[in-house]
């Protein structure tokens, strides 16, 4: 209950605690971050003079793999707040580093990707589409690794006993950040990979 | 008076009542969900279609996929309506710019690429 305790602390007008509300807000903003730079990439769309174009290198089934994985730490996530409302800190602590694991698989996945692009001869100044698809789905990994390094600080704080159930609501606005880099990406997966050129 | 008034809590967050419970199940039947929608946005990109019945397919169903996350995950469908509009505004803001930038572009309707 010691949780419940701490949200009663923090009372404020509009019923929502100050962090909660302030995540929200950034990701309000970075909706505009993300919006710009997949409408960017959508004006510039099929635009490039020279190859490489994207249906000789993408590899559908590879960023599919890559895509659910990421998905799927959305559940471990989602599993990581739930855990730690119900007070069960050695459930939290291991979903949340199942989380920062899949989360480094799909950014490990990205590296993969982009250095076979750049052996194909996609740059990020060799045409619009390296341009374009390079900045959107660098920043959007971007985003992911600083969740990752979040998540085990998070994990860390727990181990060291800083993390309790009264903390809960710290997972949880991380956890925000979390699910918000995951839909993004299936936005980016749909606009950028299976939409036909 | 004033100071009394001044001193009283607000009511407490819609969300400090459902802390406790176990959204486990929730949660597991969403994901299955999730991964459901990812296998058919696959398979459409494989299935011969029309263009305009793909693109409008598998917009269909990435937003299915964003509303799913946003509503359960995020938990916005359970929480502070502020927190929706705080999110939604600029969401939908954002969707009428890119969709400015693209028509100012000409590749709103994508006419299909140049090489």
């Amino acid at each position: 209950m010691a949780h419940v305790h701490e949200a009663a602390e923090h009372y404020t007008s509009t019923g929502i605690h100050p962090s909660k509300l302030l995540m929200w807000l950034f990701l309000g903003s970075d909706c505009f971050f993300f919006g710009s730079l997949i409408a960017t990439y959508q004006a510039y769309r099929g635009q490039s003079l020279t190859g490489p174009h994207p249906h000789e290198i993408f590899n559908i089934p590879y960023t599919s793999i890559s895509a659910f994985v990421l998905l799927m730490s959305s559940l471990t996530m989602a599993l990581a707040v739930n855990s730690i409302r119900l007070g069960n800190m050695p459930a939290t602590r291991i979903w949340l580093l199942l989380t920062a694991m899949l989360g480094s698989i799909f950014v490990g996945g990205q590296v993969f990707e982009f250095t076979t692009f750049v052996h194909k001869g996609l740059t990020l100044e060799v045409n619009l589409f390296g341009t374009t698809f390079f900045v959107l789905t660098g920043f959007h990994g971007t985003h992911v690794t600083v969740d990752i390094i979040i998540l085990l600080s998070l994990l860390l704080a727990s181990l060291l006993g800083r993390l309790t159930p009264r903390q809960a609501l710290t997972v949880e606005v991380a956890g925000l950040y979390w699910h918000f880099v995951d839909i993004v990406w299936a936005v980016i997966f749909t606009v950028v990979y299976l939409l036909p050129y | 008076m004033a100071r009394t008034e001044h001193k009283k809590k607000p009511d407490p967050p819609a969300d400090v009542g459902s802390e406790l419970h176990d959204l486990t199940v929730t949660y597991i039947q969403v994901a299955v969900v999730l991964a459901v929608v990812t296998l058919l946005e696959v398979a459409t990109y494989y299935v011969a279609m029309a263009r305009g019945l793909t693109i409008s397919v598998l917009l269909v169903l990435s937003a299915i996929k964003f509303a799913l996350v946003v509503l359960y995950f995020m938990h916005l469908k359970f929480d502070n309506r502020i927190l929706a509009f705080v999110f939604s505004g600029p969401l939908l803001m954002m969707i009428a710019v890119g969709i400015a930038i693209m028509a100012l572009f000409g590749t709103l309707l994508y006419p299909g690429p140049v090489w």
